[in-house]
C-alpha cells in the first residue's frame, strides 16, 4: 500500500489512478443473454447465407461476364429480327391491298357497284357466286335489263351476220383459222 | 482465457463450440468497447457485433495465436466507427462532482473495488480532452497493458504515431490530475 503523502506528485497520481483503473476490470453482467443473442443473430445470417447460396447455385450463371454479354446481344438480336419481319409483313401486306386480282376471262378491279353486295368471287373455280345474301328489287332489274340488252344485242348481231354473206363467210373463216392455231398448240 | 483449441476448430470451419468462443472472448472485447465508449449497454451491442463479425471471418486469421489482437482490432475499429456516427466525445463535461470523486478514489488508503458506471464516469473525466485516438492508445496501452506492436497491429498505426497519442494523452491527464486533484 503507497503512503498518500507519496502520492503528492503528478507521475504517482497518475500511476495510482491508471493502477486503480487498470484492477478494476469492466464486469460483463449478461454475458448469457449476449452469448444467446449472438448465437440468435448467427442463426439468421446462417439462414440467409445459405437461401442466397441456393438462388446463387440456380441463377449465379447469369453473373458471369461472357454470359450476361451474349444474353444482352442475343436480345438485341431478337429484337432486331422481330421489327424487321413486322416491317416486311406490313409491306407485303400494303401490296395486297394494292393488287389487281386476275378473273377469268376479265379483270375485277375494286369492287362492282352493283354487284358487290350478292356476288363473291370463288378463286378455286373462276365463277361468281351468290353466298348467303339477297338481292334487291333495283339489282334484280339491272340484271334483267342487262341480260335482255345482251340478248337484243346477240340477236341484231346474228341478223347482221345472216344478212350479210360475206362477212358470214369471211367469220366462219376466221373461227375455223382459231380452232386450227388451238389444235396445233 | 480463449482457449486456443476452440479457436483452431472454428477456423478449419467446425463451429459447434462456437459458443464457447463467444462466452471465452467476450469480456475482453467489452473491457475494451466499455472503456473506450464509457457506456455499458452500447459496449454490450458493439460485443455482439464483434462477435458476428468474428463468425464470419474467423477463417481468415493467419494463426490461432493471432486471435487476441484480431479481436481487439475488429472491436476497436467498430468502436471507432460508432464514435464517428455519433460523435459522443463532444458532448461530455467533466464536473467538480466527477473530479471530486476520482480525487477521493486516488487518495484513499485501500484499493477500492469499482463498479462499472464509475469506471465508465473516471475513464470520461480523464479523457475528455482526448481525441478518440489518443483515448483509444491510452486505453489499451495504459489500462489494457497491451504492448507498442500489439497496438500497432489493433489500430494500423505506427510504432511512433502511437507513441506521439500516448505521450499527448499522459501529459493532457497528468495536467488535468494536477490541476484537479
Amino acid at each position: 500500500m503507497k503512503d498518500i503523502s507519496e502520492m503528492n506528485s503528478e507521475s504517482n497520481k497518475y500511476e495510482r489512478i491508471t493502477d486503480i483503473l487498470k484492477k478494476s476490470r469492466p464486469v460483463l453482467t449478461g454475458s448469457e443473454a449476449i452469448e444467446e443473442n449472438v448465437m440468435e443473430r448467427i442463426r439468421v445470417r446462417r439462414k440467409a447465407t445459405e437461401s442466397y447460396n441456393f438462388l446463387d447455385h440456380l441463377f449465379g450463371w447469369v453473373y458471369i461476364g461472357w454470359v450476361r454479354s451474349g444474353l444482352v446481344a442475343a436480345s438485341v438480336i431478337i429484337i432486331a429480327f422481330f421489327v424487321v419481319q413486322q416491317s416486311i409483313i406490313l409491306k407485303r401486306i400494303n401490296n395486297l391491298e394494292r393488287q389487281e386480282i386476275p378473273i377469268n376471262p376479265s379483270f375485277v378491279k375494286g369492287v362492282h357497284d352493283v354487284f358487290e353486295p350478292a356476288f363473291m368471287l370463288d378463286t378455286r373455280s373462276g365463277k361468281f357466286s351468290l353466298k348467303g345474301g339477297t338481292l334487291s328489287d333495283r339489282q334484280l332489274k339491272l340484271l334483267e335489263k342487262s341480260i335482255n340488252d345482251l340478248q337484243t344485242s346477240y340477236s341484231n348481231l346474228i341478223k347482221l351476220i345472216e344478212d350479210n354473206p360475206e362477212l358470214k363467210q369471211y367469220l366462219e373463216n376466221k373461227l375455223s383459222e382459231k380452232d386450227k392455231k388451238k389444235i396445233n398448240l | 482465457m480463449i482457449e486456443l483449441e476452440l479457436i483452431e476448430e472454428c477456423r478449419k470451419g467446425d463451429f459447434r463450440n462456437f459458443r464457447k468462443v463467444v462466452a471465452s472472448a467476450s469480456p475482453f472485447a467489452f473491457s475494451v468497447a466499455f472503456r473506450i465508449l464509457g457506456d455499458e449497454d452500447i459496449a454490450k451491442d458493439i460485443v455482439q457485433e464483434t462477435m458476428v463479425t468474428i463468425w464470419e471471418k474467423i477463417g481468415n486469421i493467419k494463426s490461432t495465436e493471432a486471435f487476441k489482437t484480431w479481436l481487439y482490432r475488429i472491436t476497436y475499429n467498430k468502436c471507432c466507427d460508432y464514435l464517428r456516427k455519433k460523435k459522443v466525445n463532444a458532448e461530455v463535461r467533466a464536473d467538480e462532482k466527477g473530479w471530486k470523486f476520482i480525487s477521493d478514489t486516488v487518495l484513499s488508503e485501500h484499493n477500492p473495488e469499482l463498479e462499472n458506471k464509475e469506471i465508465a464516469m473516471i475513464i470520461k473525466v480523464l479523457t475528455e480532452r482526448l481525441s478518440p485516438t489518443q483515448k483509444a492508445v491510452f486505453v489499451m496501452c495504459d489500462l489494457e497493458e497491451l504492448s507498442h506492436e500489439e497496438i500497432s497491429e489493433i489500430t494500423g498505426m505506427s510504432r511512433r504515431n502511437i507513441k506521439a497519442n500516448l505521450h499527448f494523452a499522459r501529459k493532457r491527464i497528468g495536467e488535468m490530475v494536477e490541476r484537479y486533484i
